[in-house]
């Protein structure tokens, strides 16, 4: 079943188009990547999905609900984590999500509810401005759970955040899907996209240039075969389409002469450079 | 109607978290208290009639008034009662806070409501607070006897050290003076700095974006600034009304101004708000609009050349200065104050409208 339908999404900005005819369906439970360097049209696509902005052409509907005709249910059903730590700076932990919660009818109990399953309970009455930028940011995360929504945007998660906090929030983005949730992650990193990501699309200048799995983006862009070092220095590509080849690297593993051994296929970032011609991180 | 009810919880809520938040932010809670350091101040320069030790005032009564037998009992004043009108200038210009002329059968005149003269001497050599306390307790003791908060008689003030009146005839009150500008101060300086902060610190924060995905809509955030801005007003301006004993005069009107007033004045805030990005920006054209809107209360104070005069016309805030000014001298009467309120109400209404347009034009974006 769907749970994010878009057809043929554009929006322009004083004539100049920055999202032009996005279309793509994702499925209820599934980590959606949304990838693509700076100014690609990533936030834009998300502010339209989220409601926040109308777009030009084109429709799209999450779960069941239109973003522009039904706003106002939309809101309900969907959590947003955006790519700033944007918190009430003054506020504790505690006021921050007591807030969110008094917005969207919620009874307290939840708050205590998400501060457990973000691991901040016991910092809940410290000041924001005490945090971390990793306890900051499960805050937020725990924010835009508080409503139990059916979808939930995550915008860069993991930006700025040291590897171990990095790492903790993967593993609860993971446990949500695991509870059924469905995920529209736009991320920079593409090691984090190639775990986290059934599917992934890949934006360029509003347009998207690829879309599907890591792993068969990966396999038509990149090399079949395995790149080899030996103990002595040197090195050998050994593609994996000729029945021979298969015995040359077993000839070579059974004279215990490899050192290292390294699969050719492509990275997504490979695949995103030989597309459009641009790095991730620009 | 259970969106209604949604969208009025969802209004508090914001209301709700600005309040406790402008607590919470030291800069917010200092200009909020700035009124009343400025209300310390002015009474520090100007002192009341509790600081003062004894008042003396001159008295010449030719009407056995019973205004001058609650005087004769007031502790803290020295009455001196004088034969003649000569004796009573020649007083107050030696040693006395004031004095007071009162013609014969004024009790009488006042009774019936026939608004009698009353002379009141004041030398303005002798410093300001003397002259205001003296001014404050005469216009109390005179709603005293009128049994009304509308002055009963028509106060001609004469300054014996030969100053200019006051625009109204009646003197320099420093007790009204400090109390209006000091509501000027509270109502701009909340609706043009505060309310502003708040919304502008949203934006500059991002937590804007936070609630513009949450079931608040841009017309909600607006609604909640507003109201939270509204209760600070009142509230800060129903302390000053306590402090500067401003419960006299046409009290109700004087809410109502204080009421319009802040309505304007917050409608003005949050349309800054919808055009301002950071709370620079808001400091700086605050600053400047705090000055146009505070002009106006320089007309309590002197007398204006005509053309200067006309300039402040044009500024909003001249209204509620004037409102103020009359009802707070307990002679506002519908005839006199009806032109102030139709162009204060009008004031609201375009502000309004501005504020409207700056939230559809957020609501269509």
């Amino acid at each position: 079943m769907n749970t994010i339908e878009v057809e043929g999404l554009s929006r322009t900005f004083n004539g100049r188009s920055v999202v032009n005819e996005l279309t793509f369906t994702v499925q209820e439970g599934e980590i959606f990547g949304f990838l693509g360097p700076n100014g690609a049209g990533k936030t834009t696509t998300i502010r339209m999905l989220t409601g926040q902005i109308h777009p030009t052409n084109g429709r799209a509907s999450i779960a069941g609900f239109d973003i522009v005709r039904q706003r106002q249910q939309l809101k309900c059903c969907i959590g947003v984590v955006f790519e700033e730590q944007n918190l009430y700076e003054r506020f504790n932990g505690w006021e921050n999500l007591a807030f969110s919660a008094s917005l969207y009818g919620v009874a307290s109990k939840r708050v205590a509810e998400v501060l457990e399953q973000v691991g901040l309970r016991e910092r809940a009455k410290d000041r924001v401005q005490k945090y971390s930028n990793g306890m900051r940011q499960r805050v937020v995360i725990a924010r835009a759970l508080l409503h139990k929504p059916r979808v939930l945007f995550l915008d860069e998660p993991t930006r700025g955040l040291d590897p171990i906090a990095a790492r903790e929030i993967r593993l609860m983005i993971t446990s949500l899907v695991d509870q059924g949730m469905t995920v529209f992650l736009t991320t920079h990193y593409m090691e984090e996209a190639e775990h986290l990501c059934r599917q992934v699309a890949f934006i360029n200048q509003g347009r998207i240039v690829a879309l599907d799995t890591p792993d068969r983006l990966k396999a038509s862009y990149g090399k079949r075969g395995i790149n080899l070092t030996l103990l002595d220095g040197a090195h050998f590509y050994i593609p994996f389409d000729e029945t021979k080849n298969g015995e040359r690297l077993g000839g070579l593993a059974a004279s215990g002469r490899i050192l290292t051994a390294h699969s050719a296929e492509a990275s997504l970032e490979d695949v995103f450079v030989q597309l459009t011609g641009r790095r991730l991180a620009e | 109607m259970n969106d209604r009810f949604a969208n009025l919880h969802i209004i508090w809520m914001i209301a709700r978290k600005d309040l406790v938040d402008a607590v919470k932010n030291q800069y917010l809670f200092l200009s909020l208290l700035m009124p009343i350091f400025l209300w310390l101040i002015f009474r520090l320069v100007f002192p009341d009639m509790s600081g003062m030790g004894t008042m003396e005032i001159a008295v010449h009564d030719e009407a056995n008034s019973r205004l001058v037998a609650d005087l004769r009992n007031m502790p803290g004043l020295s009455l001196s009662e004088l034969e003649t009108e000569q004796q009573v200038i020649d007083l107050v210009n030696k040693q006395a806070s004031g004095g007071l002329v009162i013609p014969a059968g004024f009790d009488e005149a006042v009774a019936g409501d026939q608004n009698p003269p009353l002379t009141v001497y004041i030398n303005s050599r002798s410093g300001g607070g003397g002259i205001q306390a003296f001014q404050s307790l005469i216009d109390q003791q005179l709603w005293k006897l009128a049994g009304h908060d509308t002055l009963p008689a028509q106060i001609k003030t004469v300054d014996t050290a030969g100053e200019k009146p006051g625009l109204d005839g009646s003197g320099i009150n420093m007790d009204r003076i400090i109390s209006v500008m000091l509501f000027l101060i509270t109502i701009v300086g909340i609706g043009v700095f505060v309310v502003p902060s708040l919304l502008v610190e949203e934006k500059e924060r991002q937590t804007l974006k936070f609630l513009l995905v949450s079931p608040a809509g841009p017309a909600e955030v607006v609604a909640g600034k507003a109201l939270a801005g509204l209760m600070i007003c009142l509230v800060i301006a129903g302390a000053m009304m306590i402090l500067n004993n401003s419960w006299a005069g046409n009290w109700p009107v004087t809410l109502l101004a204080l009421l319009l007033g802040s309505l304007f004045s917050i409608l003005l805030g949050l349309a800054m708000g919808g055009f301002f990005k950071t709370i620079a920006q808001v400091n700086t054209w605050s600053s400047v609009l705090l000055i146009v809107l505070l002009l106006p209360s320089w007309v309590t104070v002197m007398p204006l050349p005509d053309p200067l005069g006309m300039i402040f016309r044009l500024v909003p805030s001249y209204y509620l200065v004037d409102l103020l000014n009359q009802s707070m001298a307990g002679n506002a009467t519908f005839g006199s104050i009806w032109s102030s309120l139709i162009v204060l109400a009008v004031c609201i209404v375009v502000a309004f409208s501005v504020v409207v347009w700056t939230v559809k034009r957020e609501e269509h974006i």
